[in-house]
């Protein structure tokens, strides 16, 4: 029932934004803020950039505002916009991680268990960003924003096997890329 | 390990299974260490990134929002308000320079109409003008008398007062002047209708610029 009475008043917040009212508005970012960071923070690994990117998204939502149709889950539809501002943001600003460069420990001396959580940290979200940008979608969506495959099929506009193959995909590399730490959880 | 077991453990470990596929696949699962392997991998996957959230210092939601509020373009409020003057018909200005072109052409009408049945009437041998016509109306037409009313003499008194018999006695000259008047009312409306046409499209013109600036 509660969420129920949240959804409406969203609707009608989203209406009021529609009408041009920015109070409105900036009700949606405070509330949105954080999980748009997020999402873009994971895309392009750089905090600084990705609230610029996450700005860029909310300006790119209020001009589109009139495009959303109620029907469609909100978040999804600013999540696609987010993505799509992180991708931009980041071909323009960093290169491609390249594997080979991530500082996997050495497996010859078995786990290391004095890695700093700040490094691990980086190495994490190095690994993350060395992902196909289809899996690092589909992964970014699922692991950090935990929604449904469905929520993610409607938010990349993929099939619902499309995003269980590159979710599969995406796990896998990652599981391969960060073994020595997944020994020591 | 077939690639639809690996999809439906990845699957059953996010709680998108069916009761029907998820016992399944517990049933399987039962004698398949290899999928075991695969799961408590995936479980420490989740968690190990689930650990190291977003640790940066970012600025505070008040100033975020604060800027983006500083650069949102200005649009155009859809109100209530200026929807329901849209919807409800209501007689203004708008009706009157809609409607306009069509008063003319209807003037135009009439005016070449009794012009033509004047001059016809003049070379028809013995006939009136049709203003003598009216005149005589009740004389050339047995019209009905009801208690003392007579009709022709009500039309007559009607045509009167309205100046419409000063009209049917016109000549040439009274028909080209109204014809010449009718064009130029005509004129200055397509004019106006122009010029309103090019500020509504320099308008469309000026906001396609602007989103497609922005974005």
């Amino acid at each position: 029932m509660h969420n129920v009475a949240e959804a409406i008043t969203e609707i009608e917040i989203i209406s009021q934004a529609q009408n041009g009212d920015r109070d409105a508005f900036s009700s949606l970012v405070l509330t949105y803020r954080e999980a748009v960071i997020n999402v873009v923070y994971r895309m392009c690994g750089e905090a600084v950039l990705s609230e610029d990117a996450a700005q860029i998204a909310f300006l790119k939502a209020w001009q589109n505002l009139h495009t959303y149709q109620p029907k469609a889950s909100f978040r999804s539809w600013l999540f696609r916009i987010a993505i799509n501002a992180a991708l931009d943001i980041l071909r323009r600003e960093k290169p491609v991680v390249d594997i080979e460069l991530l500082p996997i420990a050495d497996q010859n001396n078995g786990p290391q268990k004095q890695v700093e959580s700040r490094e691990r940290g980086k190495l994490i979200q190095d690994a993350v960003l060395s992902l196909p940008e289809a899996s690092r979608k589909v992964l970014i969506l699922r692991e950090y924003q935990g929604m449904s495959y469905r929520e993610i099929s409607e938010t990349l506009e993929i099939p619902t096997g499309t995003v269980m193959s590159r979710l599969n995909y995406g796990r896998k590399r990652l599981v391969e890329i960060l073994r020595p730490c997944l020994e020591e959880v | 390990m077939k690639k639809h077991v690996e999809l439906w453990i990845e699957a059953y470990l996010d709680g998108e299974l069916n009761p029907n596929q998820q016992r399944k696949l517990e049933k399987h699962l039962e004698n398949c260490p290899e999928c075991l392997q695969m799961i408590a991998e995936r479980q420490a996957l989740s968690s190990l990134l689930q650990d190291h959230p977003l640790r940066a210092e970012l600025k505070s939601a008040e100033r975020f929002t604060s800027e983006i509020n500083l650069q949102l373009p200005r649009r155009v409020k859809r109100t209530a308000i200026s929807t329901t003057e849209n919807n409800t018909p209501s007689f203004s200005w708008q009706h009157i320079w809609q409607v306009l072109p069509i008063l003319l052409l209807l003037a135009f009408i009439f005016i070449q109409t009794v012009g033509i049945a004047s001059n016809i009437l003049r070379v028809v041998p013995g006939a009136n003008t049709l203003a003598e016509q009216s005149a005589n109306l009740s004389s050339v037409v047995a019209l009905p008398t009801f208690a003392e009313f007579n009709l022709g003499r009500a039309l007559q008194f009607i045509l009167d007062i309205t100046g419409i018999s000063n009209l049917l006695g016109w000549n040439i000259l009274t028909q080209i002047i109204g014809i010449i008047l009718i064009g130029i009312l005509y004129s200055s409306w397509l004019a106006g209708w122009i010029v309103k046409e090019k500020e509504s499209q320099q308008h469309n013109t000026r906001n396609a610029i602007e989103k497609g600036v922005i974005s």
